[in-house]
């Protein structure tokens, strides 16, 4: 009312009126009023006021302003409050909730304007109201909305976070179960599907790791058995170089043997030789014995001749000095000494005879011996010669014995080269499935951090002790192949073969 | 025997000689001459024994093979055979022997009679046997040793 006075204070009292008349209306047409009593007893209202609190008149006019607020509120001690300030006079406005007929639910942004008498006083409360509730209503279902969507979120997001704790912890099994509407039940399905998908992706990569391990186990395997056929094959070569030593200084000794075999040789038909000379001689001797012995024959024969002569003069004698009688008797005697000399005679001559027929024999016996003893000797000459003969095939032999162990000792050292490369790449193999090994397990250790609710899939964690890297196994016996390739074939190429 | 009974004495000389390993022996009285083999000349149709005749000192004479006279086989001459010339009267011949052995002198009683034995021949070729130390020595009749022609020649 002060507002309405100030503001026409300087135009006329009529012009005023009128104004005022005109704002009142306009007031009176858009707004709901109604005039309490300062005890809030109501005195009357207008039709928007009955409009919009579904009251009449009738019903309102000299009931207290409590009968439109909610009973509980009514007897708080704010409402009288409320009430006491607008009887000091002082003015409110705000949006207030109140109760239309029936208990219906009613929101009013209104304003208690205190009227204040020429006494300075109020003397009665006016309401001014705009029946605001459809806003009001539609703002608190939109704020119950709100709120249930924050609570819906919070839900979302609670759980959300429960699995995503969960999941953050390597549990993929941390499904969100809560039942979400809307977007978020998508929302729930797609991070179901997501953490499902993920699960799958890591039982598939436990599986993986599992194999690998297998894998890696068995590359470790068989690094370990190519490392031990690697050490046998080292160990084999290292009796081949052993043999083929011992097979050097076979064939070196046999050359050896053989080249004293020929000497020996050419010694014998030397003397084989010199012996047939002394053979020749002796047969030369002998036939000059023979010859010595035929003219003695002779000789022998002429005495024996002579003794035979002498021995018929003798008896001729003897009988001429029988025939004589007595006279002739001292000539038998001179006849019988001659018969008896003669007789000596040809005895001697028979002993020389058969002494030099014996020697004859022996002398034939003799030659035929050192003939014999001759051909023998050519028959030992010509066997010499083909000894001779067998031996130079024998240091031939030797001479390409030795080309081949050169070969063979070139193909040994390849071999132990061929070997030292796989040691070499056994190692790396061995380092590799090693490296291979430990990280296979560490990805067994990590995926061994989900929890994906499949207990069979699990990866066992592997023993770094298991699969340490072989040592070099082969370094020993290479070092021993070298030490042998080096001075066996390089010796024998150089020294031993020459003479051949 | 006659002219070794009429020369008395008691003793008697005589000759051995071989003919096929046996010993034989005459009178030395009746040999001539002893000398070496010579090749005789062969008679025609004369016994086997007659082996020929020879030239001696101009004389022919016939030699006899006295191993096969003797019936012991057939003589293959050497120049160490023997020929005994031999005289029994008038008649000469020569004896082929394989060897003379010796002329010696013998008690005429140790001479002994052969015993009588039936003989091929009508004559008789050993008339006396003389026991030795080395054997039985044989004198044979120088007489019938001869053939009979071979007086006439001689």
């Amino acid at each position: 009312m002060q507002f309405f006075k100030s503001a026409r204070e300087d135009r006329g009292a009529a012009e005023r009126a009128a104004d005022a008349a005109s704002k009142l209306d306009a007031i009176m047409r858009s707004q709901a009023v109604i005039e309490f009593q300062l005890d809030g007893t109501i005195i009357t209202a207008n039709q928007n006021f009955f409009n919009a609190m579904g009251y009449t008149a009738a019903e309102i006019e000299g009931r207290h302003h409590s009968m439109f607020v909610d009973p509980t509120e009514a007897v708080g001690a704010d409402y009288k409050e409320f009430w006491r300030e607008l009887n000091r006079g002082v003015f409110a406005a705000k949006k207030f909730r109140r109760i239309a007929k029936g208990g219906r639910e009613i929101w009013l942004q209104a304003s208690y304007n205190p009227v204040i008498g020429a006494d300075g006083k109020p003397y009665k409360v006016i309401k001014l109201a705009v029946d605001i509730t459809e806003a009001e209503q539609a703002f608190a279902r939109s704020e119950a909305e709100r709120a249930r969507a924050e609570q819906e979120q919070k839900e979302v997001v609670d759980a959300l976070a429960d699995s995503l704790r969960r999941l953050s912890d390597g549990d993929l099994t941390a499904r969100v179960e809560a039942a979400f509407n809307g977007d978020y039940r998508r929302l729930k399905d797609d991070y179901n599907s997501a953490i499902e998908s993920m699960r799958d992706t890591l039982n598939a990569i436990s599986g993986a790791t599992g194999s690998l391990r297998n894998g890696a186990n068995e590359i470790a395997s068989a690094s370990d058995d190519l490392s031990r056929r690697t050490e046998q094959q080292a160990a084999n070569l290292e009796e081949t170089a052993a043999a083929l030593d011992q097979i050097t200084a076979t064939v070196k000794r046999s050359a050896e043997g053989a080249k004293q075999a020929s000497s020996a040789a050419s010694g014998a038909k030397q003397e084989a030789e010199r012996s047939g000379d002394v053979v020749r001689e002796a047969v030369a001797a002998m036939g000059e014995i023979e010859g010595s012995s035929k003219q003695i024959s002779q000789i022998i024969g002429v005495i024996d001749e002579i003794a035979f002569q002498t021995n018929l003069l003798a008896l001729n004698a003897g009988v001429e000095a029988a025939r004589a009688g007595e006279a002739g008797k001292g000539f038998a005697v001179v006849a019988q000494e001659v018969r008896a000399l003669a007789q000596r005679s040809a005895e001697a001559a028979k002993e020389i005879k058969t002494l030099i027929s014996s020697s004859t024999s022996q002398v034939e016996r003799g030659v035929k011996l050192v003939g014999e003893a001759g051909h023998a000797l050519t028959g030992i000459v010509s066997k010499v010669t083909e000894i001779d003969g067998l031996i130079s095939e024998i240091a031939q032999s030797a001479q390409e014995q030795a080309t081949g162990l050169n070969e063979v000792n070139s193909a040994v050292n390849q071999m132990d080269e061929v070997t030292q490369q796989n040691a070499a790449m056994v190692e790396e193999a061995t380092a590799a499935a090693s490296g291979l090994n430990t990280e296979a397990a560490e990805l067994a250790r990590l995926v061994s951090q989900f929890r994906t609710g499949d207990a069979a899939g699990r990866p066992e964690l592997a023993d770094p002790e298991r699969h340490a890297p072989a040592r070099n196994p082969v370094a020993k016996a290479q070092a021993k192949v070298k030490a042998f390739a080096r001075a066996g074939a390089g010796g024998a190429r150089a020294e031993q073969w020459e003479e051949f | 025997m006659q002219e070794n009974e009429t020369a008395g004495g008691g003793t008697l000389e005589l000759i051995s000689f071989e003919i096929a390993g046996q010993e034989f022996c005459i009178d030395i009285r009746a040999v001539r001459e002893i000398r070496g083999w010579t090749a005789a000349t062969p008679l025609p149709h004369t016994p086997r024994y007659i082996l020929g005749v020879i030239n001696l000192r101009g004389a022919i004479m016939p030699v006899l093979d006295l191993r096969d006279r003797l019936d012991l086989g057939h003589t293959e001459a050497s120049s160490r055979h023997v020929i005994m010339v031999v005289q029994d009267g008038e008649r000469i011949a020569g004896l082929l022997v394989d060897a003379v052995q010796d002329t010696f002198v013998v008690d005429e009683a140790l001479m002994q009679p052969p015993p009588a034995v039936e003989s091929s021949t009508g004559e008789t070729f050993v008339d006396a046997i003389l026991p030795r130390e080395g054997g039985l020595l044989s004198r044979l009749v120088v007489a019938n040793l001869l053939p009979v022609d071979t007086r006439v020649a001689a």
